[in-house]
């Protein structure tokens, strides 16, 4: 592949950009290109180097914000006619329901995963504090419970509250890698 | 492999330690920084900009062979952040050493 086949297959890949953006970002391609081709490298060479044009494009795609991917979305699909726009705004008590409707559900499978993931987070916790609490109890008390199983108690307790909040950082933590990847994957469908 | 959070920000004080060495552009970043890390002309980009943005560099133009040439230029707010990650590696390579002594006690 020559130097300005890569940098047109390029172009074509990023055609959702914002002009502006995909403009400097050909500028910095091309001046890579150029740069390895004065080290010596053929045209061929530099452009098997920085890698498939539709690998480079996916990658950079995925770093624009998500705002600007909507619009762009949105912009991509041409000036409305009036006909498309009567249709629109006739519509809208269909489309705008259905819309709201599929944001809501989203929202509220991540809130339901965070909230099933946070509560049997919490539970183990507090199932070792209160462990913790009736040994000690128990031990500062009058002693109605024997010793050592007042003290079991306590120890037992310390060590599931122990257990508890491990687990709970490593479900918080799989949480956010889960609700990133779903943001990832819906700004690579508005990519597309 | 290094979690991919982490190594963003170590790759965006290694392209300032290069600026840090004098004005850079593209091509020259990534041939610098090659020799310790493993980083492509498209990762360099994404950092570039967000530095940018930042203001921990400023770019301009130079021409060079009938062409235009990308320059970027650490600004003393980037030496102020390079400055205040170097200070706090210092904690972590005194925990890197200590792992590292751990693994070979380990093998007696």
């Amino acid at each position: 592949m020559t130097k300005a086949e890569y940098l047109e297959q390029l172009r074509a890949c990023l055609a959702q950009m914002p002009t502006e953006e995909r403009e400097k970002q050909l500028a910095y391609y091309e001046e890579l290109l150029s740069d390895m081709i004065e080290d010596g490298m053929s045209e061929a060479e530099a452009a098997e180097h920085l890698g498939a044009p539709e690998t480079v494009a996916a990658e950079l795609m995925a770093e624009m914000p998500m705002a600007t991917l909507v619009k762009n979305r949105v912009k991509a699909n041409g000036r409305p006619s009036a006909l498309n726009i009567v249709l629109l705004v006739l519509g809208a008590p269909l489309w705008l329901p259905l819309l709201i409707a599929a944001a809501a559900v989203l929202l509220a499978l991540v809130i339901t995963l965070w909230a099933v993931g946070l509560s049997v987070g919490i539970v183990l916790p507090a199932v070792g504090a209160s462990g913790i609490v009736l040994g000690v109890g128990t031990l500062l008390s009058y002693a109605s419970l024997p010793l050592l199983m007042a003290l079991g108690s306590a120890l037992i307790g310390a060590g599931v509250l122990i257990l508890g909040v491990l687990l709970l950082g490593v479900i918080v933590r799989a949480l956010a890698q889960l609700c990133r990847s779903i943001w990832r994957g819906c700004k690579r469908a508005l990519a597309k | 492999m290094l979690d991919a959070q982490m190594k963003r920000g170590l790759l965006e004080h290694c392209v300032l330690a290069a600026l840090a060495r004098g004005d850079s552009y593209g091509y020259q970043i990534v041939r610098d920084l090659s020799d310790f890390v493993s980083v492509t002309e498209s990762t360099l980009y994404p950092i570039l900009r967000r530095l940018e943005g930042a203001g921990a560099l400023t770019v301009y133009s130079v021409e060079h062979n009938g062409r235009l040439r990308k320059f970027y230029h650490m600004t003393p707010d980037g030496r102020r952040q390079l400055e205040s990650f170097a200070a706090d590696w210092k904690e972590i390579a005194a925990m890197y050493e200590y792992i590292r002594g751990g693994l070979t006690h380990d093998e007696s």
